[in-house]
């Protein structure tokens, strides 16, 4: 296609000649091509600036402009798809050769952003859009791939507490808005709403695009509330060469920061110098050693692309396995996917395809809390003169030092805990042209999440009798997709552009699941793959379910704009949910937005140094339906095994287990969004500034109702209402631009300030109850009393404002003093005033990217980080308390405490809460490209190292600084940060 | 290819466009349950569904045992401080967000909510004599749970509509309750079936709620009904399907379902009815060598010393205890690791609480521990022990309680219980020996705070805590209730 483009300009150019035949003049001659390839281009145009003489290049890239007066001007060459070249030159009567190496205009084709059923210039689009493209992103280890967009895009903050390969990223787009409703972003993939976007290897993700305000998101009615973010894979492209690429890496993981613990010499002198009784185990063991190990990470991938004039192709396979740092905690993942394009019918017709399959094996450990069988909170705990292993090394050294009390290398080792998932994304989309400016389009796609999990506890876990335990799951999750679209485009009178959709979208999602379980297994060799060990097997042991449920939307959205400086859009979506009371199955979701280009303006035209300069206001409504089903109904289900009152046999009983509520609704989100984009000194600096105003009301939470008349003390409704205000700049700065030297920076700042406005309905039936309210409960050894609440949920503060007693010191008898309201200091913990003291959430963000190329390296640095939040670290007031002492290890700082006079049991207060400030290496790459212009075979290859988490600046004691924004109970710290991994890679990309 | 695609959406669009009727796979919608014979007759099961939670963490069993002066929670260093709220129990000093006395509500309306429902439900249905039958049940058992209402809170709001409820109804007046829910098991023992089962409404239990009910007349309506108390013990006895072991502790064994001096019970089972986990809270850390139990204990509860004391030695009932040196199953001496020395129990505890001043010693084995309820060798954290909320043993002693109230003489049903424990024959027994009786036969089965009530001893100061006042009587309505419904502030 593209080859018959130039010739057709070529021809068409061809018999343009101008000759002009007095005064003195020259000839200029030269020849232009692509700079990547070295090729001729055929049919290019040069001319001289400011008049109308040019000419085209021939068959062989060949260009003459004969008869030019002598002095100096200044020559344009230009072709499609490339960028524009000017040169200066003195014409004499010697006439002059002049060559132009073009360079492929990738911006061209990645000035489009991707927006909600469309796409458009990236200077045409009047919402807060940004668009993030392959080679920007973070690569290396990459256990997800939304780790490829940390820091990328200014208000998308992404985060992963610990180093865990199976878990999962916290993606917040403007600040978290819900109680108890999904906060994630509405993932997009390829035109397909709701993919699970870690089915998609990074290599294979052309372009992230997210849109963050509800002007742009509106168009996705009830899911668009936190944003979403459009996913495009790459493809193949027409008149394209086949080719295949090669990627690989190969890296060792390390534990990035441990915990200073005592050492078992430490804790024999501590025993020494009190005279105390103890039982020395005999052991110099470090736990954290123990349960520790180096991790090895491998990924393999491998993609065929190419195309002729009617149809593309694109495969590629990815294998990736990551080892965790604690023992037995692994990731294994294939991923196969196709993409393939058809045009038909006069090319008026394309048929897009997209067939992708992904088989997962996870093996996890439990380390989520401070109980029996959690890994870390036991290594943490466990006495160092105990040994790993009985003298004869043949079994897990057990000791009942006190009440749940386990060997932590035993249970990671000898717990199975492993999941087998299965996902299947099909797509297909057929593009028909109508006329010149209708196209219709139908998108069918269809989804399968299967996954399978595997416990098993043996009875040799634990260092009391443990019984067994064996439980196998099936959870299978499936959506169908159709969509269909009418799409009209037409410029009238070369200046009013008009761009129309409507569309009506109809979504099904299914799960269903299967669990059977059981306890004392006669076998601790079969583990979950046989149940038939088990011997304790009773009713409800087996159980299933299945839920369904719909979103239909009836949409539309013009867009206008006059002369490219002018921009009005205007989105509608009807929106329908199966999940809502039966008086509020149905919703309106508008926006509406308006941009002036002031850089198109005649008073900014001779402003040399500003390119770009562009004003965006949008509006908009947005909802969030992301709640469990049947919430708004009253059903029965089969509620717990019991007896039958009547006969005293066994019996199963059904149990009514909701309040109906057919007012429930979705949740709406209403955002203002300001923004300019701009870009000066020949774009070398650009980049958008974003202010927005975002509230989300009508939250849907569970509510305390009267007990009586209701069976329940809870209902699920709506009341409440979180503000997010904040800021946003994104820069791209070009900061060397030099042939052998280049140097491209990002920056992505943002601010946000996020309140609860309210926690009530309006007309105040539902109320947040003061139970309710108190959020980010602690526990651990020795903390007593039912008040360790550490965050409270209050109007006008955050969701994760710490609210606790403040410290005051310690006594002379080593008790802990607060404040209190009165003024004075209290070392009773009741009488303490609680204050707000601190808030999780960050000041502010700041993400910092840059790529250099020098000769044939390529370097690229990612740094992130995010200021002036807290933690409460729980693991600290735990470990650092003498009382542990000696049956539990402590923390080194455990001595200082002593120093102090520290004699009372964990308390909760502010001495305990840190600055949890960061500033994190996250990548750094080094890549050097060999040339291989003289091998046929090869066209690129590169070879890099890549060091991924490489440094943490942190004041934080605790093992990870990182939290994730999710939910109502973050930014504590309690014995579950899976340790940070810094890793380093090898690998080499290829194509032939 | 745009005939099929224009086909393909107008079939689409045409059946299922606008349909978003939420379609049920694993629950039944509200509106078809219940869908068979099996369902109807279990589908009242649901009201007794609170009684499941009634000895644990329902907070009924702390509020009446912890209260009294029979046994007690000490802190124990670290352990068992719980905010106090243990403290607040023993030493009177509750409020109303205390746990137990803030979660035993929500039990006892979530039993009555379930049937207002289920009474709408069948109003209208065919008046079946099954239909009938159900219904009395169900009228009797929200009386029962009224009874505990009244006997716990004083005024609470009397609701017996579901759809039509009040949605901040008032509080009503203790007595006048006393006299609809009097009335309704009345009215309703008639229509009941004649079943042995101990664990629904039969007429043995309905008419145990209304012995107690009357029993305990003077404190809920001020007007004592010890006649009418008599002639409802007599009715029980009358219906001669209930008896005595011979062994005292024998209602208790973990096999306990069938016994006949079991009138209506909590059909615990460790596997398939779990809540039943007493055992949990009273034995020491250590002592699952001795039950080879699959869990480790909590080392809590145990019983009073100058309780304890009042079983003389030959008591049979002292089989209940566990006190003195242990051991593990095999016989070996029981050690506790930590303090360092074998387990010793001792009926003393020095304080009720002992920080680190007190010796691990006394912090760790101080109190009697409790094994009325047998522990099954292998128990796991939840025991297969039935427990009796209404007890033949106890119906004997409130006929006597009636005789001696009433001037008579309650020598012979004292003496059937103290006997079948190998004590001696009493004779004369004043009010004072009976409640001293009771106290010893129904030790651990909630109904102390009760009894003090009625005979006037609850205020009483006892070991460390000192005397209260009267309004320690009922429990204050928990504060998560006024949030929701202020009429029931004051």
């Amino acid at each position: 296609m593209a080859k018959n483009l130039r010739l057709l300009l070529f021809l068409g150019l061809f018999t343009f000649v101008a000759v002009s035949a007095s005064a003195q003049t020259g000839t200029i001659k030269g020849k232009i091509t692509d700079k990547n390839t070295g090729e001729p281009l055929i049919g290019a145009s040069v001319i001289v600036q400011g008049t109308t003489i040019g000419a085209s290049t021939n068959l062989d890239g060949g260009y003459e402009l004969p008869g030019i007066s002598t002095g100096s001007i200044t020559l344009e060459a230009s072709f499609i798809g490339f960028q524009k070249e000017l040169k200066p030159i003195t014409v004499t009567t010697d006439g002059a050769t002049v060559n132009f190496e073009l360079t492929e205009d990738s911006e061209m084709i990645e000035e489009l952003v991707v927006i909600g059923y469309g796409t458009q210039k990236k200077t045409d689009k009047t919402g807060a859009v940004a668009n993030v493209k392959a080679e920007e992103l973070n690569g290396g280890v990459l256990t997800d791939p939304m780790q490829a967009l940390q820091g990328k895009s200014a208000g998308v903050t992404i985060t992963k507490p610990g180093g865990d390969p199976n878990g999962g990223f916290a993606v917040k787009i403007r600040g978290q808005s819900g109680f108890f409703s999904g906060t994630n972003p509405l993932y997009v993939v390829d035109g397909v709403p709701g993919v699970d976007p870690t089915t998609i290897s990074p290599e294979d993700i052309a372009s992230y695009n997210i849109l963050k305000d509800a002007g742009s998101t509106a168009i996705y009615g009830a899911r668009g509330a936190n944003g979403v973010i459009l996913i495009e894979t790459k493809s193949g492209k027409y008149n394209s060469e086949n080719k295949i690429e090669l990627n690989l890496y190969n890296s060792f993981d390390y534990v990035a920061n441990r915990l200073d613990m005592l050492s078992a010499d430490d804790l024999r002198k501590y025993v020494a110098d009190n005279n105390l009784n103890f039982l020395d185990g005999g052991a110099n063991t470090d736990w954290q050693d123990a349960i520790y190990r180096r991790g090895m990470s491998q990924s393999y991938n491998l993609a065929a692309s190419g195309g002729d004039d009617n149809s593309t192709y694109r495969a590629s396979l990815t294998h990736s396995k990551h080892q965790g740092v604690i023992l037995n905690s692994d990731k294994e993942r294939t991923i196969a996917r196709i993409n393939l394009q058809q045009k038909g019918i006069n090319d008026r017709l394309t048929l897009s395809t997209t067939l992708s399959g992904t088989i997962e094996k996870n093996n996890y450990v439990k380390y989520d809390g401070n109980g029996p069988q959690d890994v870390l909170y036991q290594a943490f705990s466990r006495n160092p003169t105990d040994p790993v292993y009985t003298e004869d090394g043949k079994d897990y050294y057990e000791i009942e030092r006190d009440f749940q009390y386990n060997n932590p290398v035993s249970l990671a080792e000898e717990v199975q805990n492993d999941r087998a998932a299965k996902r299947l994304l099909a797509n297909m989309k057929a593009d028909f042209e109508v006329t010149k400016s209708l196209t219709a389009s139908l998108n069918l796609g269809y989804t399968r999440n299967d996954d399978e999990s595997f416990y098993f506890e043996p009875t040799t876990i634990l260092s009391s009798k443990h019984e067994g335990y064996g439980k196998r799951e099936y959870n299978n999750f499936e959506s169908k997709v159709l969509e269909a679209l009418l799409r009209y485009d037409k410029t009238f009178n070369e200046k009013h552009n008009i761009n129309l959709i409507g569309g009506y979208s109809f979504q099904e999602d299914g799960k269903d699941g299967l669990k059977a379980q059981g306890k004392s297994p006669y076998s601790n060799f079969l583990q979950s793959d046989n149940l038939g060990s088990l011997l304790n097997v009773n009713p409800q042991d087996i159980s299933s379910y299945k839920e369904s449920n719909r979103l239909i939307s009836f949409f539309g959205r013009a867009v206008y704009n006059y002369d490219t400086k002018y921009y009005l859009t205007a989105t509608l979506r009807r929106d329908g949910s199966s999940r809502f009371g039966n008086n509020h199955k149905w919703g309106w979701f508008p926006s509406a937005s308006v941009g002036w280009n002031i850089s198109r303006e005649a008073f900014l035209e001779d402003v040399d140094f500003i390119e770009t300069l562009k004003l965006r206001v949008s509006y908009g409504l947005s909802g969030n339906q992301e709640i469990d089903n049947y919430r708004s109904q009253i059903y029965a289900t089969p509620y717990s095994t019991g007896i039958d009152p009547e006969t005293g046999q066994d019996a199963i009983l059904f149990d009514v287990r909701h309040n109906a509520n057919p007012n429930l609704k979705w949740e709406e989100n209403s955002e203002l969004n300001i923004g300019i984009d701009f870009g000066i000194l020949n774009n070398r600096i650009s980049g958008s500034l974003e202010v927005y105003d975002k509230r989300t009301y009508d939250l849907v939470a569970p509510f305390a109702v009267d007990v009586p008349p209701n069976i329940f003390p809870t209902t699920w409704a709506n009341a409440g209402e979180i503000s997010n205000k904040g800021v946003e700049l994104n820069l791209q700065l070009i900061v060397m631009d030099k042939k052998r030297f280049d140097w491209k920076s990002t920056i992505a700042f943002s601010k946000n300030i996020q309140k609860i406005e309210s926690l009530k309905s309006t007309d105040g039936t539902f109320e947040w109850s003061d139970a309710d309210r108190k959020r980010g409960w602690l526990q651990g050894r020795g903390l007593v009393g039912n008040e360790n609440w550490t965050t409270l949920l209050q109007e006008n503060e955050g969701v994760g404002t710490f609210y606790m007693p403040e410290f005051a010191g310690i006594s002379d008898d080593g008790v802990f003093l607060f404040h209190t309201a009165a003024g004075g200091v209290t070392r009773n913990l009741d009488d303490a005033e609680r204050r707000v003291v601190g808030s999780a959430e960050p000041d502010f963000e700041l993400g910092w990217s840059n790529y250099f190329t020098f000769f044939n390296f390529d370097i690229n640095l990612s740094m992130r980080a995010v200021i002036g939040g807290m933690i409460m670290n729980n693991t600290r007031m735990i470990f650092s308390n003498p009382k542990v002492l000696p049956t539990y290890n402590a923390l080194s700082e455990v001595m200082d405490e002593i120093d102090k006079g520290l004699n009372t049991q964990p308390t909760i207060s502010s001495y305990y809460l840190e600055d949890a400030s960061y500033l994190k290496i996250d990548n750094l790459s080094i890549g050097y490209t060999f040339d291989v212009d003289k091998l046929n075979w090869l066209s690129k290859f590169r070879i890099y190292v890549v060091s991924n988490n490489l440094y943490t600046f942190t004041k934080y004691s605790g093992l990870d600084p990182e939290i994730s924004y999710d939910g109502l109970d973050f930014g504590v710290d309690k014995f579950n940060v899976y340790p940070k991994t810094r890793t380093f890679a090898f690998g080499i990309n290829a194509t032939f | 290819m745009k005939n099929i695609f224009r086909l393909l959406l107008v079939t689409v669009i045409l059946s299922s466009c606008t349909n978003l009727d939420e379609e049920f796979y694993d629950k039944i919608p509200g509106d078809q349950y219940p869908e068979n014979a099996l369902q109807i007759a279990l589908e009242a099961a649901p009201m007794y569904r609170p009684l499941q939670d009634f000895i644990d963490n329902g907070g009924w069993w702390f509020c009446q045992e912890v209260t009294s002066d029979e046994m007690t929670c000490p802190t124990r260093s670290t352990d068992w401080d719980d905010a106090g709220k243990w403290r607040a129990l023993h030493q009177h000093t509750w409020t109303n967000t205390t746990e137990a006395i803030a979660a035993m509500w929500g039990r006892f309306y979530e039993g009555i909510g379930k049937i207002n429902l289920l009474l709408e439900k069948y109003q209208d249905a065919p008046q079946t004599p099954d239909l009938l039958a159900i219904q009395a049940q169900l009228r009797i058992m929200r009386a029962y749970y009224y009874y505990l209402l009244i006997d716990n809170y004083g005024d609470v709001p009397y609701v017996t509509l579901f759809a039509l409820a009040e949605e901040n109804p008032m509080k009503d007046d203790r007595a006048v309750i006393f006299d609809n829910i009097v009335q309704e098991i009345e009215d309703n023992i008639g229509n009941l079936k004649s079943s042995t089962s101990k664990t629904s409404v039969t007429r043995g239990m309905a008419f145990s709620v209304l012995s107690k009910l009357y029993l305990n007349a003077e404190v809920y309506s001020g007007t004592p009904r010890w006649e009418d108390a008599q002639r409802v013990c007599d009715s029980i006895i009358d219906m001669g399907v209930y008896s005595l072991e011979s062994n005292p502790l024998a209602p208790f064994v973990t096999e306990n379902s069938s016994s006949p001096e079991n009138i209506f019970t909590i059909p615990y089972d460790r596997d398939t009815y779990k809540g039943n986990n007493l055992h949990m809270r009273t034995l020491h850390y250590a002592h699952n060598l001795t039950f080879d139990m699959t869990v480790g204990p909590w080392n809590g509860f145990c019983v009073m010393e100058n309780h304890f004391n009042t079983y003389d030695l030959t008591d049979l009932r002292r089989e209940g205890f566990l006190v003195g040196p242990q051991y593990t199953s095999s016989g070996a001496v029981l050690m506790d690791n930590t303090a360092g020395s074998p387990v010793v129990l001792t009926p003393n505890i020095p304080a009720l609480t002992m920080d680190a001043t007190y010796t691990l010693q006394e912090i760790r084995m101080s109190g009697a521990r409790i094994s009325k309820f047998e522990i099954a060798m292998g128990a796991s954290d939840n025991l297969s022990n039935d427990f009796p909320l209404f007890r033949y043993a106890d119906i004997l002693l409130m006929k006597a309680e009636t005789q001696i109230r009433l001037g008579g003489n309650g020598d012979d049903l004292i003496n059937l219980i103290r006997n079948r424990a190998g004590l001696s024959s009493i004779s004369s027994a004043t009010l004072d020996d009976l409640l001293e009786e009771r106290g010893r036969e129904m030790f651990w089965e909630a109904h102390r705070r009760q009894d003090l009530i009625r005979f006037g001893k609850f205020n009483n100061a006892w070991w460390e805590k000192a005397a209260s006042t009267s309004d320690r009587k009922t429990f204050p309505i928990p504060q998560w209730v006024i949030d929701t419904n202020p009429n029931l502030a004051s």
